[in-house]
């Protein structure tokens, strides 16, 4: 009987997460009510236009930007500096992600297609709530990781960061919380002369 | 008599500032990251990957 040959798939594609964090607390006074959230990427780069979900996940863990600047198209990074942000480090080469590829939640905060390069914007009711849970307690603002297709080969896409000409763009509604109108000061009674 | 009066002027003066409040109005802010990077998948011949200063971030597989 003959062998029946068979071979593994061998993966040589290798897999990208973005990840990005916003100030919200630094932007709007403390106990406001967000209302509305969406943010807006600019994707200038892909190697097919097939349309890929790509997913926003809030971070559990802070991470960091040292120095490093990849050059050219910048798909293969560049070495990492100190308190880099990378596959396994948090913080390079000190801190370590939990999971490798980042410690994210498993929930969706908000999904969109993207197909050919161009602008496209995310924003759901969870976004809502993270961003208001960002201001409610800012030691927890860690940002989302955007991930995309990891499912085969080819799916990569390339988006614009805070250094480029087209950063990305969170914006926001929100309530100030209503301040209390100054109170009329009690006028005291009039002192008794002797 | 004197303090009745008084004890009535802060209860009223103190219930009119809980009731009159400042109407708050909705607000819409634009802002940029504060911080954005790349994860590259680990391989060990290639090292630790990073892109801090990018223009560009990536997601999903390449090649």
């Amino acid at each position: 009987m003959p062998l029946a040959i068979t071979s593994s798939p061998v993966r040589t594609g290798e897999i990208r997460r973005g990840v990005l964090a916003f100030d919200i607390a630094g932007s709007i006074p403390p106990c406001s009510t967000i209302t509305a959230v969406s943010l807006s990427l600019n994707m200038s780069r892909t190697l097919l236009e097939t349309a890929r979900i790509v997913e926003l996940h809030k971070l559990l863990a802070d991470w960091g930007e040292g120095t490093s600047d990849a050059p050219g198209e910048e798909g293969d990074g560049a070495p990492a500096t100190t308190n880099d942000a990378t596959w396994r480090h948090r913080f390079f080469d000190t801190i370590f992600w939990a999971m490798q590829g980042g410690d994210f939640s498993a929930i969706v905060s908000a999904s969109q297609s993207a197909g050919p390069v161009g602008f496209y914007t995310w924003n759901s009711t969870q976004m809502v709530s993270d961003v208001q849970s960002w201001l409610d307690n800012p030691g927890f603002n860690f940002g989302w990781l955007v991930l995309g297709d990891e499912s085969t080969l080819g799916t990569a896409k390339r988006f614009d960061t805070r250094e480029s000409a087209s950063p990305p763009v969170l914006t926001f509604e929100y309530t100030p919380r209503a301040m209390p109108t100054p109170r009329p000061r009690p006028t005291p009674p009039p002192r008794p002369t002797s | 008599m004197r303090k009745s009066k008084t004890l009535l002027a802060f209860l009223v003066t103190a219930a009119l500032g809980c009731v009159g409040v400042r109407l708050a109005s909705a607000a819409t802010i634009s802002i940029f990251p504060s911080k954005d990077n790349t994860l590259y998948e680990y391989v060990p011949a290639d090292g630790d990957r990073s892109n801090a200063l990018g223009n560009h971030f990536f997601t999903g597989e390449n090649r």
